[in-house]
Order: C-alpha cells, then structure tokens, then sequence
C-alpha cells in the first residue's frame, strides 16, 4: 500500500510545484488568513464569492486555491482571537480563552506563534492520515453501484441532524426546502420541466452558486450591517519567540490534539469548532495544572489550534473518498468540485488521480506557506483588523454579483442570489440554519438519479439496498449516525455552531462596543459581536469593559441580536 | 419567536401545498422509468408539510420557558430594507447603467451612508473599486460583464 501512495503522492508533488499551481495555492493561503483574521466573513462565504470566478481556471489550480482558502482561514482565525478576543473564526473560539489571557500578560507574541506552530504540526500529520486514509477508503468504494450510491446519499443526509443547530425541525424544514430549489428546472431523467412555471431560463434550473452567494455574502453583509459592530484592536503586539519550556510544555498537546482533530474530523458533521472545544477540554484534563486555563495556559492555545487544523485535513478524507462533506465549507467546496465535473468519491481515486494528489501535495505545500505567512507577518494580519467595514461591504458586494454572474454569464443568477440573500437573512432572524438547505441542493440530483437507477435495476425496488454487502453496511451507518446525533442532541453534547455555556471561565471583553453606536450592555444580556455571543457577567462602565463568561458560539443560521 | 415560527409554518404550509399539487399534474410513471418526475417533488411536498405541521404544533403547544425575543425591530428593518433596496438597485443599475458606472454609484452611496466618509474620499474609492473591477474581470480575465445604455 506504502508504495502505491508514495508514486502518485509524488506525481502530485511535481504537479502542485507548478508555477501555476503554487501561485494559485499562495492566493489561496493569503486569502484564507485574511479571512480567517477578518471577523465579518468566513472561510464558506469566501469559498462561495470566489467559486464562480475560478470557472476562468483548470480544476487542479481552482481546487488548490480553494482548499488553501479553507485551511488557511484556520491559521488567521487565531489572530483576532489572540489579540483582541474576537475569534475570527468559530474554530478559534476556544483559542481566545487561553490566548487573549496571554496577551493582557505581554505575551502574544509566544501565543500567536505557538498558534501557528501548532497549526503546522497538526495540519502536516493529519496530512499524512489523509495520503493514507483517503485512497484506501476509495478504493473499497470502487466497488460501488447505484445502490451503494443511494445509500452513501443517505449517509450525507444524514449529516443534516448534525447541521441543524438548536432546533432539529427547523434544520429538516431547511433541508426539504434544499429539495425543493434543486427540483426547479429539468428533470435529469425524463427531461420533464418542473416548477418552471413556464420561465425558459429556470428550465437550467437556479445554480447552486447563486444559492450559496446569496445565503451567505449577500445575507452576510445584510446581517452584519444591522449589526453595526466594529471592532477595534487595543493589544500590543511583543516579541515572538516562544521559549523552550513553552515548546516543551506544547508538545504533548499538538499530538494529542491532531489524534483528536484527525480522527473526529473524519466523522461527517464534526467540524472543526467542535474538535477545537474537545481538544481544549481533554488538555486541561491531561494537564496537571487545569486551573490555570483560561488564563493563559499556553498548551490551551496549542490544544486549540491544533485540532481545528487536524480536523481540516481529516474532513478532506469522507470528502474525497466519498463525497460526503462534513461541514459548511466542505458542502461548498463540493459544489465547487461538481462544477468542474468532478464528482467526489469512490471514482475520483480513479478517474482523477493527478488532479486528488496534486491537491494533497499542495495541501502540504500550503501548510509550510502558511507557518512563514502566519509567522512574521503577523503583525500585518492584526492591522487588517482595523479595516472599517464600510470598505469591506462594497468589495463583498462586487465580488458577490460578479461571481454570481459569471457562471452562465446571465443576469438572472445575480437576482436569484439577492433574493436567496434575502431568503439567507430572514433564515438567520428565524434561527433557520442554511446550510442542510444547501447540502441538499448539491446532493439532491445525484440522489434522485441514484434511486431511479437503483429502482431500475432490478424488481426489488428499495429493498436491493439491504441485498448488497456495501450498501446494507452504508445503510446502518447512516442509521447509527442518524441515532448517535439524535441522542447527542438529546444529551446536550456540543453540536458544530451549537456549543452553548461551554465554559465557565470568566473573562475581560475588552472596547468592542462602537462609542457612536452604543450597545446596552448590562448583567445577563447577551454581548453580540460578529461570530460569536458572550453572556456578560459584569460591566465595568469606567473602563468600557465587560467581564463575560459561559461562551457561546453563534451557529450558523443564528441571527445577530443586540 | 413564537409568533415568527406560527407565521413559518403557516408560509411553509401554502408553499408545500403548491409543491404538492404542481407535483400532482407531473407524471410519476413513465414506460421504461423506474420513477416518474413528479414522485420526489411530491415526497418532498408531503414531507414539508409534516414538518410545517410540527413546528406549528411545537409553537402552540410545546413552549420552552426561555424569554421571549423580538425577532424583526423596526429600526433594523428599515436598515436591512435600504440595504436591500441598494443591492436590488446595483443590479437593475448592472443592466441599465453597465457594470463600471453601477458599481462606482453603489461603492460611493455604500462608503458615504456607512461610513459616512467625506464626498471626494467615497468618489476616489468608487472610482477606484470600478477601475479595478472592470479591468480585471472585463479585460483581463475576459468576462463578458453587462455594458448597459453607455457601453460602460
């Protein structure tokens, strides 16, 4: 097996060193760490504005800039969560406890740096579970026909109890209406127009794309604009050299970490600010000093860092090996990977090999970018902070529209994403998470072609499904899956995007509130910034200061309330 | 949160109505087919409607004793109405004005309402945000961007 990866993996490597390959997964780097320290845009959203304008590229550079955007964005999500305690991503959430503590002691030099070290180490050896993991597991699935497809469609259906934050009806309602946006145009059998009602250009049907820009850019500058929060950063940056018993003392908690990361990233739904939470949680119970996390504990940030990193590479492996994205950015990445006809899964290994190596390779590549860009130039990702959203609204805006755009080149798929952008918004007031809706857009043709093959295959009907070894064995996956996230659901386990009353550990929020645009800021209301929601404990009005405790993190489709 | 739910599922429930019975004249058996078009559509109809039925019951009969939340405030309607009514207005401007000429108005009319920046600041950054983007997405990367009444 060693040997059969070590060829293509190398194969990969010369493709990904290509000029044109490098260069692209450099932009890919740069802006996943610019929108990972950037607050008001995360890495989806990126993904999604920048999917339509890479239609201009081959699919190994496009690919490779994307998944850089999406890795990356894990590396500056730990900036802003340092320095001012603002994760940039809700991945770095738990980063901000120990990090920010850190700071205020002078030292967020050895904090960022451990961050970015961490992420590194973790980034890279997850890397080498994903050479292995990826193309074993493809190559079970090689064996797969339209039965074992149905039921891999299930299995990312079942995903969608994991996606659907706070209430489970509402993730479902979100998902069913996935089906309904998908069905509009022709049927992919038949040819049969549906839900048309007689517009000759819904007869292509409304393009994910649109969807996606509308769901997230558009309704993000929505919600961010009736957010009106601006913050402002108040630490100084200090040397950045960790000392020898901080990298002694981390060590342990990068591997454990990227165990952590890996293996629970593998499983669909996990994403990586839940891994993040976990890792934090088992490091202060392997610590010997668990008292002192959350206020500034170095192996907390390492801990932190590290498995969202893990659980970014390990989220490439059901991803690729078979199709099933395990979180939001995945689910968009996907549908930048069937834009190009490229179908992820058991085939991909196969039909594809020079394009999946060469974006593994730059995977690697893309880590060691990331620890030169994260590390000098930190100082330059934290003055990026300071960009005022008024400038950052419009350049969202343009490349929205023009991304929405370009993929038929008509007008029409600009004013289908300003009303799913509409749609997006109001989702996010109703507490309606978007992303099932956007899974099932992207899963439903292929399952509706799956079942109609597998009906046609033979007088069985659905129950061919339980017939076939790989299929019945998908099948009870996906019925495990389905329980085990009902019952975690049930039990109040932390679930991506809803990790409520995490951690009790009291901390400082610093200046965030806006002087024109005061927020009312007292005991037991919640203190609102973009990402996520801290319950204030105390407000200390001399200083503009909050005290905050019981971290929450915003879920995806959760709206923005002051 | 509860009426805004009430009025979810009422919404939900007329738009799965209309999925279902469109989906009715759609035919669900063909010669040859294993499933007609008009089978999932219906399923999915159905399977709305189960859902929109649930949440109503959910908001009616099961409420949880958390606080209760305003869910639209007047003030960040009228805020996210504007904003709205500029995007829609970027677009038809798109088409009309052409992509340069609508995209230095909305950059100039975003900066000055949010940002409140003085004119000749907001006219610069338009002018340049314009500059760039039809330059690198008209002439250099080739994209055939709408040019409306002024070829612009």
């Amino acid at each position: 097996m060693g040997m059969d990866v070590f060829q293509p993996l190398l194969q990969g490597f010369a493709a990904a060193l290509t000029p044109q390959n490098l260069c692209f997964g450099f932009i890919g780097c740069v802006l996943g760490t610019l929108v990972g320290v950037l607050p008001g845009i995360g890495p989806t959203s990126a993904i999604a504005m920048l999917l339509p304008l890479t239609l201009i590229l081959d699919p190994t550079p496009a690919i490779i800039m994307l998944s850089g955007i999406y890795y990356g964005a894990m590396y500056g999500g730990s900036t802003t969560a340092i320095l001012v305690n603002i994760p940039g991503e809700i991945s770095s959430a738990p980063t901000a406890l120990d990090g920010y503590a850190m700071a205020k002691k002078g030292r967020a030099g050895p904090a960022l740096a451990i961050s970015a070290i961490s992420s590194f180490v973790a980034g890279t050896l997850s890397l080498v579970g994903l050479t292995f993991f990826a193309p074993t597991l493809a190559q079970l699935a090689l064996h797969f026909g339209p039965p074992e497809y149905f039921a891999l469609m299930l299995l990312a259906l079942s995903v969608v109890i994991n996606l659907s934050g706070k209430s489970l009806i509402k993730g479902l309602i979100s998902a069913v209406a996935g089906f309904f946006v998908a069905m509009v145009g022709m049927d992919p059998i038949t040819g049969i127009a549906r839900f048309t009602f007689g517009s000759v250009e819904l007869m292509s049907g409304i393009d994910f794309v649109s969807v996606i820009i509308g769901l997230f850019a558009i309704a993000e500058v929505l919600s961010t604009w009736e957010a009106q929060v601006t913050p402002v950063i108040r630490t100084k940056l200090t040397g950045l050299m960790p000392t020898r018993e901080d990298l002694r003392e981390t060590f342990p908690a990068m591997l454990r970490s990227t165990v952590i990361g890996f293996f629970l990233g593998l499983l669909p739904g996990c994403s990586p600010g839940v891994t993040a939470f976990i890792a934090y949680d088992t490091e202060k119970r392997f610590s010997r000093v668990p008292e002192t996390f959350g206020q500034g504990q170095i192996a907390g940030v390492a801990a932190a860092e590290g498995a969202n990193n893990a659980t970014t590479s390990g989220g490439f492996v059901p991803l690729l090996s078979f199709g099933i994205p395990s979180g939001p950015a995945l689910a968009v990445l996907l549908g930048g990977f069937m834009m190009y006809g490229l179908q992820p899964g058991p085939t991909l290994f196969e039909k594809n090999a020079p394009f999946v190596w060469a974006l593994i390779a730059s995977m690697y590549i893309g880590n060691v970018m990331l620890i030169i860009l994260n590390l000098p130039l930190v100082g330059l990702w934290a003055r990026l902070v300071k960009v005022p959203y008024p400038l950052l609204a419009p350049i969202i805006l343009i490349s929205s529209f023009i991304g929405a755009y370009s993929v038929r080149n008509k007008m029409m798929d600009v004013w289908l994403a300003i009303a799913f952008g509409l749609i997006g918004w109001l989702m996010r007031k109703l507490e309606i998470p978007s992303v099932p809706l956007i899974l099932t857009t992207i899963l439903a043709g292929m399952l509706e072609t799956s079942i109609k093959q597998t009906l046609s295959m033979g007088d069985m009907g659905i129950y061919l499904l339980f017939t076939r070894p790989i299929s019945l064995t998908i099948c009870i996956l996906a019925l495990l899956l389905t329980i085990s996230s009902l019952y975690g659901r049930y039990k109040k386990i932390p679930l991506p995007g809803d990790a409520e009353e995490f951690s009790s550990e009291s901390f400082e929020f610093p200046d965030v509130i806006e002087k024109k645009r005061p927020v009312l800021v007292k005991p037991r209301r919640y203190l609102h910034v973009p990402k996520t929601v801290y319950l204030v404990r105390e407000h200390d009005r001399s200083r503009n200061v909050a005290k905050c405790g019981s971290l929450r993190m915003r879920q995806a489709g959760e709206q923005v309330q002051r | 949160m509860y009426a805004a739910n009430i009025g979810v599922s009422l919404g939900l429930l007329v738009l799965s109505g209309a999925v279902v019975v469109t989906a009715q004249q759609l035919p669900r058996t063909i010669p040859g087919i294993a499933m007609g078009p008009g089978v999932l559509p219906l399923w999915a109809g159905l399977l709305m409607n189960l859902l929109a039925v649930s949440l109503l019951i959910q908001n009616i009969f099961f409420r949880s004793p958390s606080p209760k939340r305003k869910v639209f405030d007047p003030k960040e309607l009228a805020a996210v109405g504007k904003m709205f009514f500029a995007i829609s207005a970027y677009a038809a401007g798109i088409e009309y004005l052409g992509f340069g000429m609508a995209t230095c108005i909305i950059v100039v009319y975003l900066i000055r309402y949010l940002g409140q920046y003085a004119w000749w600041r907001c006219l610069l950054f338009g002018l340049i945000m314009a500059g760039v983007s039809v330059g690198v997405f008209r002439y250099f990367l080739d994209l055939p961007l709408p040019t409306g009444w002024f070829g612009l």
